[in-house]
C-alpha cells in the first residue's frame, strides 16, 4: 500500500485558495515569487561566501569576471569581454564590458575590480585564500582593462575567477562604518551587478531578493520578480509546503523517500550532478588499513548494489552514479579506462589473505555524521560487507565539529569516516588538490593522510602546467595513480536531486546537464527559470 | 547568581572542542586566516582575560560578534528574542486559560469520571513530547485540513509593522494593521499550542492537587454551611488560596518553555532565540551560545520575581511580615 | 506475593483504575523489554542490519509497524528501544539521586555556610532550563547513551537536593530528631538513620514520576541526534529521523511516538498511585 499524494490533495478542505482566487485576480505578464530553501547559514557578502546556499546568493546576486561555460569546458567571460595571458602566463589583462549596471545604478568599471580584489584580500575570509599567494598585485590599466600579475604560472587561476565577485566600490565607500569594508553595509544590502538585488536578509531565516530590471545579460519575461531563499526548512514543513503550492524548489537535504512521495502527488524532481562525490575516506595511516591490500579488501567487500538501492528516489532518478575514482564524470581527468570496483566476496578475502594484518588486528570503526543521517544507511552497509569478510567493524556517528577537530591529527582521525566533497572551482585541482596533498593534510577533506612524493608531484604539475592537453594526461595518470593506492571507497559522484513545485520552469535544474556543474550553484540562475504568477 | 550563570557557561562554552574560527572559515582556509581571525575573537588570550572582554562587552551593550551568521550578537538576539518571547507568552496564555479551570473542575469533582478525563488529558499533555505534538498537529492542521499555515510568523505576502516592541501581533494592533495581526495570529497557534500543551497538562494536574487540599478545609464546609452556592465558594474561596502555590510553578512552567522551544521553533520554522541558541551549539559559536544562555537565565531570574511579587501581592500573610 | 494484594496499602492503591493500569504498563513494558530476544519477530534488526530491498514497507503482518530506511522492522526496535530507555533512566537516577539526596540531606541539616554554597550552585543549576544544560553538555562530550545519561543526571541532581532540602529542614525540629540529638547521636545516624527513611516515600514517589520524565528528556536529546548511538534502538532517534519522513511515511514516527507516550504514562499514573498511597507532596 502506497500513499498517493494525489489522492489526499482531493480530500483536503483547500479553504485558503479558494479565498486567494477570489481575492486576486489574473495577473499579466510578470513572475511571481520563487521559494526555496538552503541550509543555513546564508552568507550575503562575496568576500565571506563558501557555502553552497552562499552560493545561490553569490550566483544571482553578484557577477564574476569569468563563468563556467554551458556544458562545461574551460571558464568563458563574464563581466570580462576578453583577455589576454603573456607567454610566461604570468600577467593576464582583462577587457570588461561597458554598460554594466550596479544594483545602485552605478557603472561597473576597472576600479570596482581592484577595490574587490583589494576587498577579499583584506578581509582574508572566503575564498580569498584561492588567491593567496599566487596573485602578486592587480592594477587599472584604463577604466574597462584591469591586469593581475601572478608569482608564478597557476594553471587554476582562471577558474578560481569564477568565485571571485565584483562589488559596487562606490556603494560600500559610501557606507563604510569604522573601516569595515562596507561588512555591515552588505550584511543586508547587496552591491553587485547580478540580476537579483537583495531587499533583506537574515542569516538564519531567509533572504529576499528583488529583480534588478537592468541586469546586462537580460532576464526571461516569466523569470521571478521576487525570490525568497528560506533557511532550515524541516523536511515535513518543505513537504507539506509543497503540497500547499506554498514553496516551489526542495534542497536537496530532504531524504529521499520524501522526494520520492512529492513526485508521486503530482509535483516533480530534477537531477543535478555536481563536481564533487561521496567518499569513504580511509586514513591510511592508522592499523590495520595503511596496508593497501587491506584498503583493497574493503572495497571488494562493499555492496555497491545496496548502495545503488539507497539513491534510488524513483524508478529512473537516481541520486547518486558509480564513481571510478576521485574525479566525477565531466570533469578533466576523468576517464572511462579506470574500471569500475565490483562486488566480490573472493576477491576481497584474496586481497585480505595478502594483508599483513589479520584476526584480531582487524579492528575498524567506520564513522558517519550526525547531522547526515542518510549516510547511516551506507556505513551500515560497509559494515556487513566487512563483518562477512573478517574484519571486526563497528559504526559510530561523530557531530560535525568533534570530526572537523578529530581530523586535525593522524592518530586521532577515524580509520574510515564517510564525506561528501564539493570541487571549489570547476577545475580537478579545486577538488582533488585538498584532499592527497601532503600540503593539504589535517581537514575533513583529507581525512585520507594521503602524504607521498609521487601524489604532490603530479597535483604540482597540474598547477603550473599551462597547456590544456597535458594537464588532462597529468590527471589521468593521477586518477589511475590513487585508485591504485585506494585510499577512499568510492561511494559515488555527487549527484543532488531537487523536488519542485509542478508549475515551475526551471531548465538549468531539470535539463541540467546541458548546464554543467553546479559548482558554483550556476544550475539555480533565477533570471532564467520561469514561475507563474 | 546571574555572574554565576554566566561563568558556568563561559567555561562549558570554551570547553567545546572544535576550533570556532576554524569552523567559521571553513576547511579551506590557511592557517594564517584562522589565526587571525582568533586574535580577533581574543581566543589566543587565556580564559579570565576573554571573560574580562566578555563583561567589558556586555557593560557597553556589545555581546562580540558570531562566528555563525557574522554579525553582532546583540542584533541577532535583539532580532531572534522577541519572536520566542511572543511564542512563549502566547503558550502561556494557553496554558493558563485552559490549563487552569481544567485543573479547577478536575479538583473540585475529585475522584469522579470527569475528575479522571480530565487528569487523562492533562496527562497526555506532560507524557508527549513537545516534538512529537509540534510534528502532529502541522500534519493535521496544515497537511491535510490546510488550515492553517506551517511556517514562518507571517505570510510571505505580509509585510511586518514597523517594530515597536518586536512583537507582531502587539505592533500590529498598536498600529492598527488588523489584517497582519490575524495574519500573525494564524500562524502562532500551532506553534504556540504545541509548547503549551505539555505546561498545560502540568498546570492542571498543580492547580487540581491544590484545589483539593482547600476543599479539604474546614472553612469551605462552614460557607456551604451558610449556604452560599457552590459558585461563590469556588471563585471567592478555594480559588485564591490555591491559586498562589499553583502561580509559583506556574512561573517556573512559563521560564523552562523557553528552554523547551527549540524543538518546537524547529518544526515550525519559527525565526526565534532556542533554534538560534541550538545552530549557536552546533557552529561552536561562543559569544552567541553566552549570550542565548544568559538570556534565558536571566529571564528566568526577572520571571521568578514577578511571580514573588504577585504571590507577595495576593497574600496578605507575605505582604505584612515584609518580605 | 499473595498478602500483598490483601494489605490494606494495595486495597488503597487499587481503588484508583488508573493506577493500577500505571502499574500494568510498567510491568509489561519492563517484562517485554527483559525478554526481547524472544518476544520480538526480528531481534536481529537491533543491531547491525541492511536490508534495502524491504526498506520503508507499510505496516503488515510481517512487520507489524512497518520498516524503516534500511529495512528494520520498526516493531522489534521499538521493544529494543523501550530497553534502551529503562537503562537510560535507572542510570541517570542512580546518579542523580544519591548525589542530590546526600547534598540535600547536608545542607537543610548543617545549615549555615554549607547550606548556601550548595543552595546557590543548585539555584545556578536550576536556573538554567534543562536541555540547555544537557545539550551544552554533550556539544563537548561524544554522543553516546553514557554521555547522554551524564548529561542528564548533571541536570537532574539539582532537583533532589531541593526537595530533601525542604524536607529535612522540616523534619530537623521534629522530637524523634532532637531527643536523638539529644541522647548523643552522631551526626551520620541523625541524618541517614532518622531524617533519610523519613523522607523515603516522598523519595520512592519522586522516582517514579522522574522516571518518565528522564525517558522523555532523554528522548528529546536523541530527537536533537544528542544521544544514543545507531543503530542501538532509541525511541527519541526513532521519533526525529522518522518525524522527517512525514505525512507519507508515518509509520516511522507515530509508533515510537506513542511508544514514548504510553510508557511515560505509565510511569506517571504509577507515580500518582504511590503519590496518593503514602499522601506526600512532591
Amino acid at each position: 500500500m502506497k500513499f498517493s499524494g494525489g489522492k489526499m490533495r482531493i480530500f483536503k478542505i483547500n479553504l485558503l485558495s479558494l479565498l486567494v482566487t477570489s481575492l486576486f485576480s489574473l495577473s499579466l505578464m510578470a513572475g511571481g515569487t520563487l521559494r526555496l530553501d538552503e541550509v543555513a547559514i546564508g552568507e550575503a557578502d562575496p568576500a565571506k561566501a563558501t557555502d553552497f546556499a552562499d552560493g545561490i546568493i553569490m550566483e544571482n546576486v553578484y557577477d564574476a569576471l569569468v563563468t563556467e561555460p554551458q556544458g562545461g569546458g574551460p571558464v568563458v567571460g563574464k563581466l570580462a569581454k576578453d583577455w589576454e595571458v603573456s607567454n610566461d602566463g604570468t600577467t593576464i589583462t582583462f577587457h570588461l564590458h561597458e554598460g554594466v549596471k550596479f544594483h545602485s545604478g552605478n557603472d561597473f568599471t576597472a576600479d570596482d575590480v581592484v577595490y574587490s580584489y583589494e576587498r577579499l584580500m583584506g578581509l582574508k575570509l572566503g575564498w580569498s585564500y584561492l588567491f593567496d599567494g599566487w596573485v602578486k598585485g592587480i592594477k587599472k590599466i584604463d577604466s574597462h582593462k584591469v591586469q593581475f600579475d601572478l608569482n608564478e604560472p597557476y594553471a587554476p587561476f582562471m577558474s578560481s575567477l569564477v568565485r571571485f565577485y565584483i562589488v559596487d566600490s562606490a556603494t560600500l565607500k559610501a557606507n563604510e562604518t569604522d573601516g569595515d569594508m562596507g561588512q555591515a553595509y552588505l550584511s543586508a544590502n547587496s552591491a553587485g551587478t547580478g540580476a537579483y538585488s537583495i531587499t533583506a536578509h537574515d542569516p538564519n531565516v531567509e533572504t529576499r531578493m528583488a529583480k534588478h530590471n537592468k541586469y546586462f545579460l537580460g532576464i526571461a519575461e516569466m523569470a521571478p520578480n521576487e525570490v525568497i531563499l528560506k533557511y532550515n526548512l524541516d523536511a515535513p514543513t518543505v513537504r507539506t509546503l509543497i503540497a500547499n503550492d506554498e514553496h516551489d524548489i526542495s534542497s536537496n537535504w530532504l531524504p529521499t523517500d520524501v522526494k520520492a512521495a512529492i513526485a508521486d502527488s503530482g509535483d516533480k524532481l530534477a537531477k543535478v550532478v555536481s563536481a564533487g562525490g561521496w567518499y569513504f575516506k580511509i586514513n591510511t595511516t592508522r592499523a590495520p588499513l595503511d596496508d593497501v591490500n587491506c584498503r583493497k579488501a574493503l572495497a571488494y567487500a562493499l555492496d555497491y548494489d545496496s548502495l545503488v538501492g539507497t539513491f534510488q528516489v524513483t524508478d529512473d532518478i537516481a541520486a547518486g552514479q558509480k564513481a571510478r575514482g576521485p574525479i566525477p564524470q565531466g570533469m578533466i581527468g576523468y576517464s572511462e579506462d579506470v574500471p569500475l570496483v565490483e562486488y566480490n566476496l573472493d576477491k576481497a578475502r584474496d586481497y585480505l589473505s595478502k594483508c599483513k594484518y589479520s584476526g584480531g588486528d582487524l579492528d575498524v570503526t567506520i564513522n558517519w555524521i550526525a547531522e547526515v543521517p542518510f549516510e547511516e544507511s551506507w556505513a551500515l552497509i560497509l559494515q556487513q560487507g566487512a563483518m562477512t569478510i573478517g574484519y571486526n567493524a563497528t559504526v559510530e556517528t561523530l557531530p560535525w565539529a568533534v570530526f572537523s577537530e578529530n581530523v586535525t591529527k593522524p592518530e586521532t582521525t577515524p580509520n574510515i569516516s564517510i564525506v561528501a566533497v564539493q570541487a571549489q572551482t570547476p577545475d580537478p585541482d579545486g577538488l582533488i588538490y585538498n584532499m592527497y596533498h601532503s600540503a593539504a593534510a589535517g581537514t575533513w577533506q583529507s581525512a585520507e593522510w594521503v602524504q607521498d612524493d609521487k601524489i604532490d608531484a603530479m597535483l604540482n604539475a597540474g598547477r603550473t602546467t599551462i597547456d590544456a592537453q597535458k594537464r588532462v594526461e597529468i590527471y589521468e595518470d593521477f586518477q589511475q595513480a590513487i585508485v591504485d593506492m585506494q585510499p577512499d571507497l568510492f561511494i559515488s559522484d555527487l549527484v543532488t536531486v531537487y523536488a519542485m513545485r509542478d508549475e515551475i520552469k526551471a531548465p538549468t535544474l531539470e535539463n541540467s546537464a546541458e548546464y554543467g556543474f553546479s559548482t558554483m550553484a550556476q544550475n539555480f540562475s533565477f533570471r532564467l527559470m520561469e514561475v507563474p504568477n | 547568581m546571574l555572574i554565576g550563570v554566566s561563568i558556568l557557561i563561559f567555561i562549558i562554552a570554551r570547553i567545546i572542542p572544535g576550533d570556532p574560527a576554524r569552523m567559521a572559515l571553513g576547511p579551506t582556509a590557511t592557517q594564517e586566516m584562522v589565526e587571525q581571525y582568533r586574535d580577533k575573537l581574543h581566543l589566543n588570550d587565556p580564559i579570565h582575560v576573554q571573560y574580562w572582554f566578555f563583561i567589558k562587552g556586555i557593560t557597553q551593550g556589545d555581546l562580540g560578534e558570531s562566528v555563525y551568521t557574522k554579525r553582532n550578537v546583540t542584533t541577532d538576539v535583539s532580532t531572534y528574542f522577541p519572536a520566542t518571547l511572543e511564542l512563549i507568552i502566547f503558550a502561556a496564555l494557553i496554558m493558563v486559560c485552559v490549563g487552569v479551570p481544567l485543573g479547577i473542575l478536575a479538583g473540585r469533582y475529585k475522584d469522579k469520571s470527569i475528575d479522571n478525563i480530565s487528569r487523562l488529558i492533562s496527562l497526555l499533555g506532560v507524557v508527549t513530547p513537545s516534538f512529537v505534538w509540534a510534528v502532529f498537529l502541522m500534519i493535521i492542521f496544515a497537511f491535510y485540513l490546510d488550515i492553517l499555515p506551517v511556517a514562518g510568523r507571517l505570510s510571505q505576502d505580509t509585510v511586518a509593522p514597523d517594530k515597536i516592541t518586536g512583537l507582531i501581533i502587539i505592533d500590529s494592533i498598536i498600529r492598527g494593521q488588523f489584517d497582519v495581526t490575524i495574519d500573525a495570529l494564524k500562524h502562532i497557534i500551532l506553534p504556540a499550542l504545541a509548547l503549551s500543551l505539555s505546561a498545560l497538562g502540568q498546570a492542571s494536574r498543580l492547580t487540581r492537587s491544590n484545589i483539593t487540599e482547600v476543599y479539604d478545609k474546614q472553612y469551605i464546609e462552614m460557607a456551604r454551611a451558610y449556604g452560599y452556592n457552590e459558585f461563590k465558594i469556588a471563585t471567592k474561596y478555594a480559588l485564591k488560596p490555591a491559586m498562589i502555590p499553583t502561580l509559583t510553578i506556574l512561573g517556573l512552567d512559563f521560564a523552562a518553555m523557553l528552554g523547551n522551544a527549540f524543538l518546537v521553533e524547529f518544526v515550525f520554522a519559527w525565526p526565534g532565540i532556542a533554534k538560534y541558541g541550538v545552530q549557536a551549539i552546533l557552529y561552536k559559536d561562543l559569544n552567541a551560545i553566552t549570550a542565548t544562555t544568559m538570556i534565558i537565565a536571566t529571564f528566568f531570574v526577572i520571571t521568578n520575581l514577578i511571580v514573588d511579587l504577585v504571590v507577595a501581592y495576593l497574600n496578605p500573610k507575605i505582604r505584612l511580615s515584609g518580605k | 506475593m499473595m498478602k500483598i494484594f490483601k494489605s490494606r496499602g494495595w486495597y488503597k492503591f487499587s481503588k484508583n483504575p488508573l493506577s493500577v493500569i500505571g502499574l500494568l504498563i510498567v510491568s509489561i513494558i519492563v517484562l517485554m523489554s527483559i525478554f526481547a530476544n524472544y518476544l520480538t519477530p526480528f531481534p536481529e534488526h537491533a543491531g547491525p542490519f541492511v536490508d534495502i530491498p524491504n526498506k520503508i514497507k507499510p505496516p503488515s503482518s510481517t512487520y507489524f509497524f512497518g520498516t524503516d530506511k534500511i529495512g528494520r522492522d520498526t516493531f522489534s526496535r521499538i521493544i529494543f528501544g523501550y530497553r534502551t530507555s529503562l537503562y537510560l533512566g535507572v542510570i541517570v537516577l542512580c546518579i542523580a539521586v544519591p548525589i542530590g539526596t546526600s547534598l540535600g540531606l547536608i545542607a537543610g541539616y548543617f545549615g549555615g555556610k554549607i547550606d548556601a554554597i550548595i543552595m546557590r550552585i543548585t539555584d545556578i543549576f536550576l536556573s538554567i532550563p534543562p536541555l540547555v544544560l544537557a545539550l551544552s553538555i554533550m556539544a563537548f562530550l561524544k554522543p553516546t547513551l553514557t554521555n547522554a545519561m551524564i548529561a542528564v543526571s548533571m541536570m537532574w541532581w539539582p532537583w533532589y537536593t531541593r526537595l530533601i532540602y525542604n524536607l529535612t529542614r522540616s523534619l530537623k525540629n521534629e522530637g524523634f530528631v532532637i531527643s536523638s540529638k539529644i541522647v548523643g547521636a552522631s551526626h551520620f545516624h541523625i541524618i541517614f538513620r532518622e531524617i533519610l527513611p523519613n523522607c523515603s516515600a516522598s523519595l520512592i514517589t519522586k522516582i517514579t514520576l522522574d522516571m518518565g520524565f528522564v525517558i522523555l528528556i532523554g528522548s528529546s536529546l536523541s530527537f536533537l541526534g544528542l544521544g544514543v548511538q545507531p543503530p542501538t534502538p532509541d525511541l527519541g532517534t526513532m521519533v526525529s529521523q522518522g518525524s522527517k519522513y512525514l505525512p507519507d511515511i508515518w509509520w516511522l514516527s507515530v509508533f515510537p511516538g506513542l511508544a514514548i507516550l504510553v510508557i511515560v504514562l505509565g510511569f506517571n499514573l504509577l507515580g500518582d498511585g504511590l503519590k496518593d498511597l503514602f499522601d506526600v507532596e512532591i
